[in-house]
This record gives structure tokens, C-alpha cells and sequence, in this order.
């Protein structure tokens, strides 16, 4: 595990390093919060309380949050790793994060009717990571060899 | 790395994103009606402790020849109702309505978006035949979640109901029937009425009071002083 700065995919994958601790920082809080009781401090909108005490808050009683933050855990961990799987286990990572981002953005707009921003940063954050962990299956596969065509 | 392997990845992940958007949506029902369910069982002896011995016929708390007549109009979603139910009803009726001073009646009314307080509207005229409205209402109002979750569903109700010892088969046939549909309407009528007469805006909770001196409209979570006034203006 490390990083090799002559690596075509350097800079790919320490710019997901740096995105997944945002991504620690922004879903930590929101987990922070929800076992504090606490109401988020939440600048524009003021929908982070009502999105967080909401039904779709949970998946099978764990809060959404908490699955955030290990996906986000684990999208770091692909990151720091260097190999051939770890770029497959952060493609698979970010790819369904963008999906569940998506549903519960839909689900804030138009069926909760509140915001949350620290949710829409989520969505961004793992938005761009999914964008990086396909540049860095690109760069990881070997180009086609023209003779075998 | 072979294509192959990408495409198991993204299958595999909308896979699992499809799986997890399913399970959420099974469990999400149960667990909130789950959530009300113990809530409303918890809560039960407060609210049967604040009626308790006091006359209760339909929507109506408190003495039939009490002199001044309170109507309150409320949203079963509302969350100021939700607020005057815990601090300013039970104040209302320990000082006034046990006393024989005055009467309250429960009159639901839709003001909050979605449909889920006309339904709980229609539910709750439903318990009062039976004379439990007001059991059932303070249970919902005191519990109450988010005005834009959808939280209060049919089975939070029928929890609701169950939890008063309402007879559920005549309650269901109640709810479903004309007559609650026909006074529902009344109640909308009437709420119109009142507060365009009082210059007011069709706000929830609303409380008319009458009395042999006249008509007060009182609006909101107010201090219990605002009701004493106006209960003393309109007493002869």
C-alpha cells in the first residue's frame, strides 16, 4: 500500500483520498449529530433535521449516515491501496453511492420537501469520486493491443 | 483489468443498490408504525389521566350545560396543535372544563399539505360516536412527527384507535361512511365562518369561545392567560 508518484494514477487516487476524509468529515457529523441528539447546523435550507428524523432516514434501522461513512471508509481504503481490485472496489463503491445519493436526493425534493446540504455535498463528493474511480480503471487497463484486433 | 470484470462491478452494484432501496422501503412502514404504536401505548395514561371523570359525549369534552362553549379547530399534522396539546389544552381543561365552567369540542379540519389530515380527520370523527375522541386525538397531537413526513399513515391511526379501546370494526365502518365525510365539510364550513366573522385567517389550533356575552377567537399556542380572557370577556 503506497503511493507511487511515477504511477499513471497518482494523482487520481490522491485526489479520492482527499475527497473520501471529506466525505468521513461531512457523513461523521451527520452521525455525530443523529446519536447527540443534536439538531445539524444546517445553513441553507434548514432541512437537515427534518431529512435526518424522516422515515427514509434509515435503512433496516441503521441510519443512512452511518452507511455513508463506511462506504466512504472503505472508498479510502481503495484509494490508499494500489492495486488492480481496489480500483474495481472503489468503482463498485462510488457507483452505488451514486445511486443511493440520487434516490434520496429525489427523495428530498419531492417527497420529504427538505434539503439537507450536508446530503447534497455527500451526493457531489461521491458524484466526483465515481467520475475518478472510472478515469482510474481506464488508466489501470492496458490498452488494447491493435494485432489482436 | 478485463471488461468483464467492470461490468460484474457495476452490475453488482446496482444490484445492491436495488436490494438496499428495497429493503429500505419494506422496513420503513413497519418501523414507523412501529415507532407510534409504542408511543402511543406509553402515553396512554397522561392522556386518559387528563379526561379522566370529566363528561365526554362525541367531540365534545366537559359538561353539557357548562355556560361558555369552546370549539377548538385543529390539524391532526399541525404542529402548533401538536404544541398546544401539551401545554395549553391540558391547562384549558384542568381549569375550566373539569370545573364545569366551560366545554370543549374537537373539530378537525384539513390545513396542512397531503392528505394524510383529512384521513386522520375522518379517523378521529370516527372514535367519537364511540367517545373516545379525545383520547385519540391527544395521543396523535402529542406524538405527532415531522407536518411533511408522512408519518401518520392508516396503520399509525387504526394504532391510535386500538390503543383507546375503540371498537375497530364500528370505527372503520364509521370512517368510511357518509356521515363523517358530511360533518367533515360541516366542520370546514364553519371554521370558514368563524374566523372570517372574527377577521382572523383559517389558521390551526383556532379556539372560538361563546358564552352568554358573545363570540372570542383565540389562535395559536397561547398562554392560558389569552383563553382566561377571553372566557371571563364573553361569561355572563
Amino acid at each position: 500500500m503506497g503511493f507511487d508518484r511515477s504511477a499513471r494514477d497518482f494523482w487520481v487516487r490522491v485526489t479520492c483520498v482527499i475527497l473520501a476524509v471529506a466525505g468521513i468529515a461531512v457523513t461523521g457529523y451527520l452521525v455525530w449529530e443523529r446519536y447527540h441528539g443534536n439538531n445539524p447546523v444546517c445553513a441553507i435550507g434548514g432541512g437537515c433535521l427534518t431529512v435526518q428524523r424522516s422515515e427514509w432516514s434509515t435503512v433496516a434501522g441503521v441510519p443512512v449516515a452511518i452507511l455513508g461513512l463506511l462506504a466512504y471508509i472503505g472508498m479510502l481504503g481503495c484509494a490508499l491501496a494500489p492495486w488492480a481490485w481496489a480500483a474495481l472496489a472503489s468503482l463498485f463503491l462510488s457507483l452505488l453511492g451514486v445511486m443511493l445519493s440520487g434516490y434520496l436526493t429525489y427523495l428530498e425534493l419531492f417527497t420529504i420537501h427538505a434539503i439537507c446540504e450536508y446530503c447534497v455535498t455527500s451526493a457531489i463528493i461521491v458524484t466526483v469520486l465515481f467520475v475518478l474511480s472510472i478515469v482510474r480503471v481506464l488508466v489501470m487497463s492496458p490498452p488494447s493491443d491493435p494485432a489482436a484486433a | 483489468m478485463s471488461r468483464k470484470a467492470i461490468i460484474a462491478v457495476i452490475i453488482a452494484a446496482i444490484v445492491v443498490a436495488g436490494v438496499v432501496i428495497g429493503v429500505q422501503q419494506a422496513t420503513k412502514s413497519s418501523s414507523n408504525d412501529a415507532t407510534y404504536a409504542k408511543k402511543f401505548t406509553a402515553d396512554y395514561p397522561n392522556v386518559q389521566k387528563m379526561v379522566a371523570g370529566i363528561p365526554q359525549i362525541g367531540q365534545v369534552l366537559g359538561k353539557a350545560a357548562a355556560p361558555v362553549k369552546i370549539t377548538e379547530y385543529m390539524d391532526y399534522k399541525c404542529p402548533v396543535c401538536g404544541a398546544a396539546s401539551s401545554n395549553l389544552v391540558p391547562a384549558v381543561i384542568a381549569d375550566y372544563v373539569r370545573t364545569g365552567k366551560a366545554s370543549i369540542s374537537l373539530n378537525p379540519v384539513h390545513i396542512i399539505q397531503g392528505n394524510q389530515s383529512e384521513t386522520a380527520a375522518l379517523a378521529g370523527l370516527a372514535t367519537a360516536p364511540q367517545n373516545k375522541m379525545w383520547e385519540f386525538t391527544e395521543l396523535i397531537l402529542r406524538n405527532q412527527g415531522s407536518e411533511v413526513d408522512p408519518w401518520l399513515t392508516n396503520n399509525v391511526l387504526t394504532s391510535a384507535a386500538t390503543t383507546t379501546g375503540v371498537n375497530i370494526n364500528q370505527w372503520n365502518t364509521t370512517q368510511n361512511g357518509q356521515g363523517v365525510a358530511t360533518q367533515f365539510i360541516n366542520i370546514a364550513n364553519s371554521f370558514s365562518s368563524d374566523t372570517s366573522a372574527a377577521g382572523d385567517q383559517e389558521a390551526t389550533p383556532t379556539f372560538v369561545i361563546k358564552g352568554p356575552k358573545g363570540t372570542q377567537v383565540v389562535q395559536g399556542d397561547v398562554p392560558e392567560s389569552q383563553i382566561s380572557q377571553a372566557i371571563t370577556a364573553v361569561s355572563g
